[in-house]
Order: C-alpha cells, then sequence, then structure tokens
C-alpha cells in the first residue's frame, strides 16, 4: 500500500510518502520554494516524494490531508459568534478566503497534484484526518514503544489545542483535550508577539532569550491569564488576547499589565524583555509538565511521545526528561505541523493496513533519523560547481574528513552538506554549518558573519553519543537535537568579580564554559547525540575533529541564514557558502576553500 | 579564520589595482609602514586616522566645488550608521531592500567592485558579501573614517576604503569588474568629466552603474528646499515615513536640502555620455516605461532603451514616484571589449 501524506494551507506545508509500512520519503515545501514557512499545497515536496519511490499519482493508494476543513471552518464560526460583535470586521474578511480555500480544498488538492503531470488522482479518494490525530500519529508510530501516553500542544489545529491521548499496537485514543481558544502554543505565540518577534517563527528566539532574564513575571501571568486546573488543564483570560476576533495577538490590556507597550522589532532588547521572557518560559514549563503529570496519572505508561509545535521548546523537554513522571521520552522531530504530513499517512496506513506501521528495529525508532529529503550525487554536484566556475577539488572519504576536520580545528567555519536532507526545523549533520565550540569568538562570528542574526543566538552541539556524559549532564540519546542539558560543573568557568555583576546582553561576551559557543548564558545545551548508526560520516568527523582537539563534540546549526530557509540541493548551498563567510564548504566529496575562489 | 587583529588596509586583490595619482600602471604601490609610496614617482601618502589618503588635486578648474563638497561631507558624513553597528545588521538591511539586493545577485561572485563616492561605507560593506572585494573611494575622511570602523569592529577583509579625488584616481586602467556611483556625479563641478573619469577604471566587458538626481523629478526637491525653513522636516516623505533615528533625519535632510552643490540629469544626456565612452546601454532602475525592462529578472540584464518619447514619458512619470525619495535613478551599461 502506497499513501501520499499533505499538509498545508496553515503553516508549514510537507509531503511524506509512505510504500508497505516504510517511510520513503518526506520534506517540507519550502526547502524547494526558498519560501521560509511555505504553506501553499506542497507540489514541489509531493513530486519529490514520488520521484524517490519511482512512481507515478497512479501508483498512490491514498491521498492523506492532516486537518478537516469543516472542522476548522466550523471553528472559525464559532469563535467569530462567541465573541461576536467586536470579531465582525475581521469574520467579514476571513469569510471568503475561508470558503474559497478550505472547503475547496479536496478539488484544490486534487487539481494541484494532478497539474504536476506525474499522473492522476481521483478526488474522492483523498482522506481528511483529525489534526490531532495527524500529530498523535507522528508522535507515537515511528517512536520505539509498544505502548506510550501521547501528549499533542500547538496553537491550535481545529479546535482541541491540548490533547491527552494513548497508544498501543495500531490504535491511538484521544481521550483529553483544552479547546481553542485556551491554548499554551497561542500563549507563547502572544508573548513572541509581544516581544517584537514574528510568531510562528519567532518562539525560537523568545526561549533564546529567556535565559538572560528573571522569571519575575511569572506570578503575575499565572495570576491574571491563567487559571489552571489541579487535572493540568488550564483556560486563559480572554479580556487580555486578541487573537480571536482580531489581527494581533495582544491587546492594550495586556501590554498595561506588564507596563510597556509591544517592542517594535528594531527596538533594542532590555532588561525588561529578557524578564518577560524568562516568565513566558517559566510558565509554559509549568503547564507543560501539569499535562504530562495528568498524562501519566490517566494512563499509567511508562513512556512519553510529544509532538505538535510546543514539542520543539527544547528547554521543557529537558525538563520533562529530568524531572517529569515518564521513564522513556520521544519527540518526533518534525513535531510542528510539517509533520503531521507524515502522521496523516501513517496514520491511513495503520487504519488500513494490518500490523503497525513503520516496523521498529532492534528498539530504535522508525523515523531513519529523520534523514528523510533529497540526495545528490557526485554528477549533480559536480554540474552545478563547474556552471558557477567554482574552484575545487574531490577528495575520498579519509581525505575529505581529515581535510574538514584540520579546518574545524583551526577555527575555520565549515558548510557540510552531506546525504539525504533532513525532514524538520534541526539540522542534524546532513544540511549544517560546523564551528569549534571551544573557540571564545564562535558564537558571533556565526551569529554575525554566518547568520546575520541576533547575537544572543544560542548554537547547539553535537557530540559523539558516548562522550555525551563528559560534557553534560546527560547520558542518553538525543539523535534529534531536542532535549536541552545542563553542561557539567568541571567544564563551567567560575566568573571573576567584573564579569560577576554583568546583567542582560552584557554577559554574552564573558567566557563562561570550557566549550564557550555551545554554553548557554545558563549554563545549559541542546543536545544532539550522535552514533555511528544514526549518521555514519558525521560520527567519523566528530571523531577526527576529537582526534585533533580533545573534544568530542562540534558546533551544529543550520545551513542557512537568517530569514531563509535550510539549504536542499547543492546551488542552494554554494550561493549559501558564497553569501556568508564560511571558510569551507563540503558538498559530498567535493571540497571548496572560501580564499581559492 | 576568524582574527582578533584589525584586517589590513586593502585586500591584496585591491593593492593590486592602485597606484599613484597621475603614476603609470606599471607601478604599484607599496605599503612602506604607516604610509604607500609610489615606486615610481618616489611620492608618499599617510594614512590618516586609519585612512589611506591618496587624495591629489585635480588638474584644471573645479577647486571651489570640490572644497565646498567636501567639507559640507566632512561636516555630514552621510549616509551614516545609526542602528546598524553590527555587520549581521547591515546585511539582513540591504537583503531586505530590493535595490540594494537586485544590486549584489546581478555582480554575482568574486568580482572586483569600485563604488566612487562611497559615503559612509554601507554598500561597500555589503557588496563585499559573495566574496566580491570592493573598493569604496571618497573625498570625505569623516565619512571614511565610519566606513573603516564598522570595518575594523567586525574584522571585515574584502572591502577597503580610501581617500581619493574622483577627477585624479590613485587606480589603475581597466581594472575593475563593476564600477559604481550611485548619487555622488552630480555634486562634483563636472559629472560628465567624472563619469569618463571612472569609465577609464572599468574593465573592457566591466559594468558601469551610474545613479543621478533626475531631471525634471528632482524639481519638487528643490521647492521643498525653498520651503523646509518654514515648514520643518515633515515635509520630506522619507523623514515621515522611513527614519526613525533622530540623527540620521538630520543627515539626511542636510544631504538633500544643504548640499553646496548639485546637478540635474536625464536619461538621454547619460545615453550621450555613454556612447562618448563607448558604453552599451544595459537597463535603468527605475525601469523605462513600455520597455522590456519592466519585466527584467536581473538589474544588469540586457533590455531596450525604448525610444526618447517613452524616456520622456518615465521621468515625467517619476514625478509622482523617486521624486519623493530624492528623484535618484541609475542607469547601467557594459563597456566595450576593446
Amino acid at each position: 500500500m502506497i499513501v501520499l501524506g499533505l499538509s498545508a494551507f496553515y503553516h508549514d506545508s510537507a509531503a511524506a510518502l509512505i510504500r508497505d509500512g516504510e517511510i520513503v520519503a518526506a520534506a517540507q515545501e519550502e526547502r524547494f520554494t526558498r519560501k521560509k514557512n511555505d504553506s501553499d499545497l506542497p507540489v514541489n515536496a509531493a513530486a519529490y516524494c514520488l520521484d524517490t519511490a519511482g512512481i507515478s499519482l497512479d501508483d498512490v493508494d491514498h491521498i492523506a490531508f492532516y486537518d478537516k476543513p469543516l472542522l476548522t471552518f466550523d471553528r472559525l464560526l464559532e469563535t467569530y459568534l462567541a465573541y461576536a460583535p467586536s470579531g465582525f470586521g475581521s469574520f467579514a474578511k476571513a469569510i471568503p478566503i475561508w470558503v474559497k480555500d478550505k472547503l475547496l480544498q479536496k478539488s484544490r488538492i486534487a487539481k494541484g497534484l494532478n497539474d504536476l503531470g506525474l499522473g492522476s488522482i481521483n478526488e474522492e479518494t483523498i482522506l481528511f484526518g483529525y489534526h490531532h490525530h495527524s500529530h498523535a500519529a507522528a508522535a507515537f508510530y515511528p517512536s520505539p514503544f509498544d505502548e506510550a501516553a501521547i501528549v499533542i500542544m500547538d496553537g491550535v489545529g481545529e479546535w482541541a489545542t491540548t490533547s491527552i491521548g494513548f497508544g498501543k499496537d495500531r490504535d491511538i485514543r484521544l481521550e483529553r483535550e483544552v479547546r481553542f481558544p485556551h491554548s499554551l502554543g497561542m500563549l507563547y505565540s502572544a508573548f513572541t508577539y509581544y516581544l517584537g518577534f514574528k510568531v510562528n517563527d519567532g518562539e525560537y528566539k523568545v526561549m533564546g532569550l529567556a535565559p538572560y532574564g528573571e522569571p519575575v513575571y511569572a506570578d503575575l501571568i499565572m495570576d491574571k491569564l491563567l487559571d489552571v486546573k489541579d487535572d493540568g488543564s488550564f483556560r486563559m483570560d480572554m479580556s487580555y488576547f486578541n487573537y480571536t476576533t482580531g489581527l494581533t495577538m495582544t491587546n492594550d490590556k495586556f501590554a498595561k499589565l506588564f507596563g510597556e507597550p509591544r517592542r517594535d522589532q528594531a527596538d533594542p532588547l532590555t532588561d525588561f524583555h529578557m524578564n518577560i521572557a524568562r516568565s513566558a518560559q517559566a510558565v509554559a514549563e509549568q503547564l507543560i509538565m501539569g499535562v504530562c503529570l495528568e498524562a501519566h496519572r490517566l494512563t499509567g505508561s511508562k513512556n512519553l511521545c510529544l509532538a505538535g509545535g510546543v514539542a520543539l521548546n527544547c528547554v521543557a523537554n529537558g525538563l520533562i526528561q529530568r524531572e517529569g513522571p515518564f521513564e522513556n521520552i520521544w519527540i518526533q522531530p518534525a513535531s510542528g505541523d510539517a509533520g503531521s504530513a507524515l502522521g496523516i499517512a501513517l496514520a491511513a496506513a495503520n487504519l488500513l493496513g494490518e500490523t503497525r506501521v513503520p516496523a521498529r528495529r532492534n528498539g530504535h525508532d522508525a523515523m531513519l533519523g529523520s534523514y528523510l529529503g533529497p540526495s545528490y550525487d557526485d554528477d549533480e554536484i559536480r554540474a552545478v560547481l563547474d556552471e558557477y566556475g567554482a574552484a575545487y577539488e574531490r577528495l575520498d572519504d579519509d581525505k575529505l574528513i581529515g581535510t574538514v576536520a584540520d579546518t574545524l580545528a583551526a577555527d575555520g567555519i565549515v558548510g557540510w552538506f552531506q546525504g539525504r536532507m533532513e525532514f524538520g526545523p534541526r539540522a542534524l549533520g546532513n544540511r549544517s554549518i560546523l564551528g569549534n565550540p571551544a573557540s571564545a569568538s564562535m558564537q558571533k562570528t556565526l551569529n554575525m558573519k554566518i547568520k546575520y542574526r541576533e547575537s544572543f543566538r544560542p548554537f547547539a552541539p553535537a557530540v559523539l553519543r558516548e562522550d555525551a556524559a563528559a560534557h553534560f549532564k546527560f547520558d542518553g540519546d538525543s539523535p534529534y537535537m531536542l532535549i536541552v542539558a545542563p553542561v557539567r560543573d568541571e567544564d563551567r568557568i567560575e566568573l571573576s568579580g567584573e564579569d560577576k555583576n554583568k546583567t542582560g546582553l552584557d554577559r554574552l561576551n564573558v567566557v563562561r564554559a570550557k566549550l564557550p559557543a555551545i554554553t548557554h548564558v545558563d549554563y545549559s545545551a541542546r543536545i544532539q547525540t550522535v552514533t555511528p548508526d544514526s549518521n555514519k560520516r558525521f560520527y567519523d568527523l566528530i571523531s577526527a575533529f576529537k582526534e585533533r582537539t580533545g573534544n568530542g563534540v562540534l558546533v551544529n546549526t543550520s545551513f542557512n541564514v537568517r530569514d531563509e530557509p535550510v539549504v536542499c540541493s547543492p546551488d542552494d548551498a554554494y550561493r549559501c557558502f558564497m553569501a556568508t563567510e564560511m571558510d569551507m564548504l563540503a558538498l559530498g566529496n567535493f571540497v571548496l576553500r572560501k580564499d581559492a575562489q | 579564520m576568524s582574527t582578533q587583529t584589525a584586517p589590513s588596509l586593502f585586500s591584496k586583490r585591491i593593492l593590486e589595482r592602485l597606484r599613484a595619482p597621475g603614476a603609470s600602471d606599471r607601478a604599484s604601490l607599496v605599503q612602506d609602514g604607516n604610509a604607500f609610496r609610489c615606486p615610481e614617482t618616489g611620492e608618499t601618502f599617510p594614512v590618516i586616522n586609519g585612512i589611506p589618503s591618496l587624495f591629489a588635486p585635480s588638474p584644471g578648474e573645479g577647486k571651489d566645488v570640490t572644497d565646498k563638497v567636501r567639507s559640507f561631507y566632512e561636516e555630514n558624513p552621510f549616509p551614516s550608521y545609526e542602528g546598524l553597528e553590527e555587520f549581521g545588521e547591515l546585511v539582513s538591511k540591504g537583503h531586505a531592500n530590493s535595490f540594494s539586493k537586485n544590486l549584489l545577485d546581478a555582480i554575482g561572485y568574486n568580482k572586483t567592485i569600485l563604488e566612487c563616492g562611497c559615503g559612509t561605507g554601507q554598500l561597500s560593506h555589503y557588496l563585499q558579501l559573495n566574496n566580491n572585494h570592493v573598493l569604496g573611494i571618497d573625498m570625505s575622511l569623516a565619512s571614511l573614517g565610519l566606513a573603516v570602523e564598522h570595518k575594523n569592529r567586525n574584522a571585515l577583509t574584502r572591502a577597503s576604503f580610501a581617500q581619493m579625488n574622483i577627477f585624479n584616481l590613485a587606480i589603475k586602467d581597466n581594472s575593475f569588474d563593476v564600477v559604481i556611483s550611485h548619487g555622488v556625479l552630480h555634486h562634483t563641478f563636472d559629472a560628465r568629466r567624472a563619469f569618463a573619469e571612472i569609465i577609464k577604471k572599468l574593465k573592457p566587458g566591466g559594468i558601469i552603474m551610474v545613479g543621478l538626481y533626475n531631471r525634471p523629478a528632482r524639481l519638487p526637491t528643490l521647492i521643498r528646499s525653498k520651503l523646509i525653513g518654514l515648514f520643518g522636516p515633515n515635509i520630506d516623505f522619507v523623514v515621515r515615513s522611513r527614519i526613525r533615528d533622530k540623527r540620521k533625519a538630520a543627515i539626511w535632510i542636510a544631504d538633500q536640502y544643504y548640499n553646496p552643490h548639485e546637478t540635474w540629469h536625464s536619461l538621454d544626456e547619460v545615453m550621450g555620455w555613454f556612447r562618448e565612452n563607448n558604453v552599451e546601454y544595459l537597463n535603468a532602475s527605475p525601469a523605462i516605461l513600455g520597455t522590456d525592462g519592466e519585466d527584467a529578472d536581473n538589474l544588469f540584464a540586457e533590455t531596450s532603451p525604448g525610444t526618447r518619447y517613452q524616456r520622456c514619458v518615465t521621468q515625467l512619470a517619476w514625478l509622482g514616484t523617486i521624486a519623493r525619495e530624492g528623484a535618484l535613478f541609475d542607469v547601467i551599461g557594459k563597456k566595450a571589449a576593446s
């Protein structure tokens, strides 16, 4: 059986293909169109999936779409009626768009795919799933567990914003839910908006900014904005928010509560903003923990699967792993809406098939390391480089690893483009920019001359699995870089008098650890553990770097610049390399040095 | 690799393109401690406040205009750096601006670029992306000081700056892939002669982009300049809608309304300069109405210059568009292969 799963029309559209119980391919549309968070029908991603499987649309048994358009419409309608008349302005504006786009989705999907010229589908064969079922399926089916509690938290799907469920073999039951407008995702996005960052995109920045502040407003948020019940469910005081009826997230009452107007994106970040970020993060952690405790109580399972946009809050994930009630947790690496394309395809395959798919191998998950995107062979890479007139050499594997490791050990910055592209927001060693974590200037250089973004943004380490405990208070698997753990006490540097008294962003330039580039101001790090099983070539590279420097750790950040999607093709990679101050680019076995161009 | 020491004054690819004003192209400048020396003439040029001063007076007339404009920009470095202290912010802003982004994309990779009249150097700094090497020259040491400060603070290696006289350049002939002069020649005593000077520095087959105040689109600015004393800076569109910073607004107002010398130029006039100097017309920005320039996907694309009538209508239309933002238009051409 072949199932093509799609997510689209809200944000982060994607396609995924399942054949005979195996995940064959999955990718986000933005990587092909180069439009960040592209939400159009993912025709390019779908074409890529078909191409990888070597099939046409005629061979596809089912197309599965990740949410139910009528339910979403119903939410919009009911929300506006419940909050009438204040929302009539934006309601009147939104209705024609939704009628056109959402209600006619079936024919739109069929037409879009059939226009590809890769065979055809009948629109009556398109299946629609529930949004949170799609997330739950993406969280549970590829996990290494036979049974597990499932927690889904995001902004909003159709109605549900938080769901608790239980998965066993092929069955997933969703048992509890919190409904719109009460939403942890929306609450976090409201603070993202209030801090002057872009909603659905700047949430990482709030999380990255939080450690610079103190949670001085956490009690205020708990008192005024939220009503949290003993069972972990919560309601929000909607008089502070504007997203149900208007086009902004928060209102004047919200700004008055905290005493400052919304920050304009061009305004400097002050202690106030850092304290707000820290407070929002603290409240989010408390709510997430409450929901997880309830999930444990309801299911009695020792395993937890997480998905939904909120599951990308890796600080909270680390907390659940260290202090939560579960023995094991597994997080879907593409836990945002893009991942639900995979989820709904798996849901359909499990519903219509006879055994649970995908099959797990020796207790590993079935995500194939999330390396589910396109790859390019030597001929394709060479053609692109010749087209640009680039100066390059082709090295065999050993020479390649040695050359790149030498450059990294000398504090050079390397674009590392290998094999299949990752599915989900993280670069896991196939579309990565790498650097030496021991260099004191690395964080600043990477932010200001490679990524062109705010200097406070932290970087994450990729560490040899067996060396994780030598650097961090962590000795487990985190193959998808979704868990934050503390840096070991021995690796911290005691601050001297003057540095100790620094506050806010001034702390950025203080060397506070043995590996400063990957140690955040609160001595935490977002860890990716690497094994020969998960990514042999990347493992070999980190090992070669360790031989030269003693540290089996590299800075690993996604191969892109600010506001652009991660690179997909060799052409994207060459242009990104040239547009930044990277010193070297490794495209498969081809190596380019900036100073030789 | 990252480095903590100040980057050198000129990158190698730029230094090998320099010579003393008036010297032959065979004699490259040599750095001699904190000065540059011409092995041919024996002349030395000082480095003043971190800026190599390769300035020599122009042969002939025009000294009074040159002196006036120079002292104006010493007092009003333009466009200044408010809010762009870090290179990453400058790059983000350049990417967000369609003019600079299109220019960078059209230039491509690994090129040498000469910017004549770089002011405080933002565009020069931005264009060093894509592994390009840029030389920004200007008369104003105050403006260049800010350019060099940004360079040193961010350890940038491929943008270099020097003080020069546009009528007596310390640059070898036929040496740069791209020559840009964006909003500068109209502040010289003879824009046409300045154009002839800078075009000498362009390689055969290289690209020239020249931006000038337009006649007639500059007329509303002239009218506003008579009224601004009465009504204040808010009669300017850019100050009202774009500039947030007070100091930056004051600098924009000084540059636009209190400049000691400016001339206005038309599309046909620039095309005349192109013919005199063996330059083939490629494109204009904004595009000439009714031509394929309106749909060009590349700023340096080869497009039709249109008819005299189309150019006339285009410039009248500019009264309603670019007139409120300084009435600057750019014409792009290609120097004939020799």
